[in-house]
């Protein structure tokens, strides 16, 4: 590396001062102020502003924002410059050893797929306010060869979501596909898809939208964002939109079962060691139609419906069909 | 220097700094591995950290750097004691593959990664829905990172507690795993299985323990050809088109009179034909071979003998 002469001084040197001095000072500092205190500032006044306002835009360039407020909070005829602490700084996460682990997995997971976004710098900063020791979390980040699809739209939408803004894309179903222009207003997901619930523009109805149609998606400057009416009940939507739920239904086991059965292992109860015996009988509570019907068929002869009896009916007749079928 | 590595120079300074207070005494070789440049860049970054610090610019408001030992230590630095804050993109971005991972991991490892994905989201202050399906408690669970170790490792073998839906019930193997790969949107683990010698395809939702064991593959032919199959010709009514999405079917036809769809499925396990059957209410019918369809009716007759 070239060693400069005299005392120039590197533009990176003159960057990080300009950043230390921009983050502990406890008011806002006068251009004046940094011209005379941060090393590297010289030549005419008119070539000393240019360079500082150069280095203003590459510090916000990188994220280091840098705030212009009045220096006295009771008169604002005089400005300065200043980094706010709470903007600049990572608060605390308190990451656990195997949160840190995931994220790191994470980052190879983006690095392996087309996603166009790094996040090692955001790694390195994540894991850096952490008490755990960081070589031993990034070695999981290497040599991991995960390629999973990822869907970008939900990137888009959930900074539409954050900043209240329109979006715009193409949507297909199976009969067509056009462009659609909406005002998002939340994500749900159900039996393993993502939907966007949103406000179309073209008739100003709630509608979903699922995440995996959407193409081409991009933010939509042209239109406002539009509220939904005051009447809206999310809740209440979602329970329409997700069909017909049974209260109680009552099983009982013909076999063993697994804890893990899907049946079974429905979030409320942690998984542990223990199977279910035969001859148990257990109440499952809140739980989609088709899908409970689908579980118990899928689960034959190990698991028999006792109430409700509509429930047990169908099956019945189900049965009746598939043996029908297939003699 | 052009502004773009000026600028690369200082997000790595600004990353550096309080990385080495929160690690003192880390070694210039390991640190220069972590930042991804040689041990010479990061010798001259930090003669650069060096000569700064805050306004006055004396031994008291410079940062103090040593490495002499190998061994790097920096003091009166305080100023830059936590990282920055990571940007909406880099937090999204993150958000988008840790939401996928919790899709497709063992589901005690889904918890561990929701409250990762809780914490990424209230830094970018995002409200996140919270899936009613998953676990919340957060368990610590590492399943998928200690399988991939051990296929690293290429010298272990797993002892692996398994969910089958085929069978519906828990299996307890011994294998050697091979492989993980990422198939209709699941993960699956490819492994040889010690207990019956043959190559064995596990879900990666529905791992629920492994153990790493010392261990040899031993007997048996290491390279088993893939387990017997058959092609089963299958019928598929309109209300089941998602069989089609889902599984796909080979040589399709439709039967525009009566509104069905005809078309073959490679099966593996009988049994696990029989569940797809009944789970699909009606919705398939297998057409040939006669002993699969058999099958099926024997395994409907059993179950509608529950319930009489």
């Amino acid at each position: 590396m070239l060693i400069m002469a005299g005392d120039r001084v590197d533009k990176t040197e003159r960057l990080l001062n300009l950043t230390l001095a921009l983050i502990a000072t406890r008011r806002p500092l006068r251009k004046s102020e940094i011209f005379e205190t941060i090393p590297g500032y010289s030549g005419s006044p008119e070539s000393m502003e240019r360079m500082f306002e150069r280095d203003k835009d590459e510090l916000r360039e990188m994220g280091v924002s840098v705030q212009v407020l009045p220096i006295d909070p009771l008169f604002d005829d005089e400005i300065g410059y200043q980094v706010i602490s709470q903007d600049y700084f990572m608060p605390d996460l308190n990451l656990t050893r195997e949160e840190s682990i995931w994220l790191a997995i994470a980052t190879a997971v983006l690095n392996e797929s087309s996603s166009s976004i790094n996040t090692n710098g955001a790694l390195q900063n994540l894991l850096s306010g952490n008490e755990i020791p960081i070589e031993e979390i990034l070695d999981y980040s290497h040599s991991w060869n995960l390629q999973l699809p990822l869907n970008d739209s939900l990137m888009t939408i959930w900074q539409a979501l954050k900043e209240r803004s329109s979006l715009a894309f193409n949507y297909s179903t199976s009969t067509n596909q056009r462009m659609r222009r909406v005002s998002p207003h939340s994500l749900t997901s159900r039996n393993g898809y993502w939907y966007l619930i949103a406000i179309d523009h073209e008739d100003l109805k709630i509608k979903t939208f699922r995440i995996d149609r959407i193409s081409e998606i991009e933010p939509d400057r042209k239109v406002p964002f539009t509220e939904p009416p005051e009447s809206f009940d999310l809740s209440s939507f979602l329970r329409s939109f997700s069909g017909e739920r049974i209260r109680e239904v009552k099983i009982k086991l013909h076999r063993e079962i697994s804890p893990m059965h899907p049946l079974v292992a429905r979030g409320s109860h942690s998984i542990s060691d223990y199977t279910l015996p035969v001859g148990s009988e257990l109440v499952l509570q809140n739980i989609d139609r088709n899908e409970l019907l689908d579980q118990i068929l899928w689960a034959g002869d190990a698991v028999e419906v006792l109430e409700p009896t509509d429930i047990r009916d169908e099956i019945i007749s189900l049965l009746e069909k598939i043996i029908e079928q297939h003699l | 220097m052009s502004a773009k590595s000026s600028n690369a120079r200082l997000s790595r300074l600004l990353k550096l700094i309080p990385f080495l207070q929160k690690n003192s005494g880390a070694s210039v070789e390991k640190t220069a591995q972590l930042f991804g440049i040689s041990e010479k860049e990061l010798i001259s970054d930090l003669n650069l950290i060096w000569l700064c610090g805050l306004p006055g610019y004396s031994h008291l408001e410079l940062i103090d750097v040593s490495y002499d030992s190998g061994f790097i230590s920096i003091a009166n630095a305080e100023t830059l004691e936590r990282p920055m804050r990571i940007s909406f993109q880099e937090g999204a971005a993150l958000l988008l593959a840790i939401t996928k991972l919790s899709e497709v991991t063992p589901h005690t490892d889904s918890g561990t990664l929701l409250s990762l994905r809780n914490k990424i989201a209230s830094l970018l202050a995002l409200d996140l829905p919270q899936n009613s399906e998953m676990p919340l408690e957060d368990q610590g669970s590492l399943i998928l990172p200690e399988i991939q170790s051990v296929i690293e490792s290429s010298g272990s073998l797993l002892d692996i507690e398994y969910f089958s839906a085929t069978l519906n019930e828990n299996l307890s193997l011994r294998i050697k795993p091979m492989e993980i790969q990422s198939r209709n949107g699941f993960l699956y683990l490819i492994g040889y299985s010690l207990s019956d010698h043959r190559h064995r395809f596990f879900r990666m939702d529905r791992v629920l323990k492994v153990e790493s064991v010392d261990g040899e593959v031993t007997g048996g032919s290491r390279d088993i050809n893939g387990p017997e199959s058959a092609i089963v010709s299958i019928e598929v009514d309109e209300k089941g088109a998602w069989f089609m999405q889902k599984w796909g079917l080979d040589s399709l036809k439709r039967d525009p009179h009566r509104n069905v769809f005809t078309g073959s499925v490679t099966v593996y396990d009988p049994r696990w034909l029989e569940r797809a059957v009944l789970a699909s209410g009606g919705t398939l019918r297998v057409l040939t071979p006669d002993s699969h369809r058999a099958q099926v009716a024997l395994a409907a007759t059993r179950t509608l003998q529950k319930y009489r």
